[in-house]
């Protein structure tokens, strides 16, 4: 009983071992096939000119399509504002802080 | 449309708390931002200019001729000057904002109580007030500091040109998104 019992155990084992090593195997084999096959796209798109035609396309559309052109322009001027705003409320905060500063130390001149 | 700039609410709420009599003006550390950033504007316009000529004076190959040199160097010394002379009185008396005023949203505006409408600066007032800016600095800076003791924070060469430093209003609403 207890020999068959190893036995079975030492099968487990051995059934075990061969699914990672045939997990492994094919994880390996998709990798390698993932990369090859991009490879080759890349590849085929990079001789391709109509590849490069339709990059030229898809840029000239999104350089000349007015949407896209406010976009950008309302990203870049509220980021300039909203930088601006931050310094002139920064600086407002200092002035504040300077005056504070002056009107206390006026004061205790003004009692010593 | 122009309204009060937003950023201005809080500094007023502040001052108001203060409970003293000073009016909403901006104070010396906004003025000395924005000086600092408009003498960076014009380091930057003046080395862009010698830049410049000095690339013109390449590419027509002036170093050929024998004063070619001399002539690129007076000019480039000369635009320097140009900029140092012209920048803030033209600035000034064109929309009554620097570079860096603008940046840091102040004006500066005539301060002449017989005409409190007229703001607008004249060209010779604004020559004043440039030669004023070296008398508030030669003795050690103290004629900017002046203005720590003056409740509408105005600095000698604000009071040798009849001047003051107001906050522009806010003409942002057409900008802004929504």
């Amino acid at each position: 009983m207890i020999s068959r019992l190893r036995r079975v155990g030492r099968l487990k084992k051995r059934v075990e071992r061969a699914a990672h090593s045939i997990e492994e195997r094919s994880r390996q084999v998709t990798r390698r096939g993932l990369q090859g096959g991009l490879e080759m796209t890349l590849i085929a798109l990079a001789r391709s000119p109509a590849f490069y035609r339709l990059v030229d396309e898809v840029v000239q559309y999104l350089v000349h399509h007015p949407d896209v052109e406010a976009l950008i322009h309302q990203q870049t001027s509220s980021f300039a504002i909203d930088a601006v705003d931050e310094l002139r409320a920064t600086a407002a905060r200092a002035d504040t802080a300077f005056d504070r500063m002056v009107i206390a130390l006026r004061r205790r001149v003004t009692a010593k | 449309m122009t309204t009060r700039a937003p950023f201005t609410d809080e500094r007023r709420r502040a001052l108001e708390q203060l409970g003293a009599s000073v009016p909403l003006v901006p104070g010396l550390i906004s003025r000395w931002l924005a000086f600092l950033l408009d003498i960076a504007v014009m380091m930057l316009a003046a080395v862009a200019s010698t830049y410049l000529i000095e690339w013109t004076g390449e590419f027509f190959r002036l170093d050929k001729f024998p004063i070619g040199h001399r002539i690129v160097d007076v000019t480039s010394r000369v635009t320097v000057l140009l900029v140092w002379l012209l920048y803030f009185p033209l600035s000034w008396t064109l929309t009554g904002q620097s570079v860096g005023k603008a940046i840091l949203g102040l004006r500066v505006v005539r301060s002449d109580p017989r005409h409190p409408s007229e703001t607008k600066l004249s060209l010779p007032r604004c020559y004043l007030r440039v030669a004023g800016y070296w008398l508030s600095a030669l003795p050690f800076g103290l004629g900017f500091l002046t203005a720590v003791f003056n409740a509408e924070h105005r600095t000698l060469h604000d009071r040798i040109a009849g001047t003051r430093v107001v906050y522009q209003p806010s003409q942002r609403s057409k900008y802004r998104r929504g």
